[in-house]
């Protein structure tokens, strides 16, 4: 594809911060940007209690910043200019009577996300749909 | 943020579901709708003095002491507009605030833009497609300060300020 079109820039398939550092570590000539994967609670019982649920996702938002910046040190350590993408992003419970990616709680996390991007500038970027 | 893909967009990942027919926005839709209808570019600074929470992480990550009402703010390429984004994360309570914007205009005015239900599980269905929707009302910056928001529980709040007046 490169050699067809040298004007496209590559994602690589993240992971946790282990994982990135063999990806940087084998890539760094042609990949520009990370994946991140962020699809956390499908282990949360379906008996936990929603409000203490509600408020973990809150809490998993107001960290992200730093969840973010664990993931890109590979690449910072490494030298390249960090650079993240977020392709999968929601509360995945999967369970209805508990914060979900169709009620409220959603769209608050999604909220947390998007201020924690804001605060890093330009090395984050999102694929989820924009209306 | 750039925006870099446009796919699923019905069912999951962009917000929107088809039922019988009918496609209607889930809440994040309307949080994305909120971020990207916007013209903040450049971040600013922000200090804030409120009540935090914490969470024991049993199921996702021990946080102690985060904000409860989590606030950014932006401003447009020439300056003439101010973004702020409130969420208030408290499942109960409203949370009064008083803001001071400061290196803006004395006097603005503009919209509060407010994304909330019922409770933080209230959702959409074809049936109720607007059951959580965006609800706007005016707001005056006066002398720098917005006073007595009141942004409700579980809530998402855009504000949009532009001058009245000369800085």
């Amino acid at each position: 594809m490169l050699a067809v079109d040298p004007s496209i820039r590559i994602i690589a398939n993240g992971h946790d911060a282990a994982w990135n550092e063999q990806v940087v570590a084998h890539a760094k000539d042609t990949v520009q940007t990370l994946s991140v994967h962020t699809l956390e609670g499908h282990h949360i019982p379906a008996e936990a209690d929603p409000e203490a649920v509600c408020l973990e996702y809150m809490g998993f938002a107001a960290n992200y910043g730093n969840h973010l910046r664990n993931l890109a040190a590979p690449m910072q350590k490494a030298g390249w200019t960090p650079r993240l993408a977020v392709t999968e992003l929601s509360i995945f419970t999967n369970k209805q009577n508990l914060p979900n990616v169709d009620n409220l709680s959603e769209a608050l996390y999604d909220a947390g996300i998007v201020n924690a991007a804001i605060r890093s500038k330009d090395w984050w970027r999102s694929s989820q749909t924009a209306p | 943020m750039e925006i870099i893909t446009n796919s699923a967009l019905i069912n999951h990942s962009a917000g929107l579901s088809k039922q019988h027919g009918v496609v209607f926005p889930h809440p994040m839709w309307w949080a994305l709708y909120l971020y990207s209808t916007q013209i903040g570019v450049q971040p600013v600074e922000v200090a804030i003095d409120e009540p935090g929470f914490s969470c024991s992480g049993e199921w996702l990550t021990r946080v102690e002491n985060a904000p409860m009402v989590d606030i950014v703010a932006l401003t447009s390429t020439d300056h003439q507009t101010a973004v702020i984004f409130l969420t208030n994360r408290d499942p109960r309570d409203p949370m009064e605030i008083q803001l001071s914007v400061n290196g803006f205009a004395r006097q603005a005015a503009g919209t509060a833009s407010t994304l909330t239900g019922d409770t933080f599980m209230e959702k959409n269905t074809w049936e109720a497609p607007d059951r959580v929707r965006i609800r706007s009302q005016p707001i005056e910056l006066i002398e720098r300060e917005l006073r007595h928001m009141l942004p409700p529980p579980h809530s998402l709040t855009r504000l949009v300020l532009t001058p009245k007046e000369d800085r």
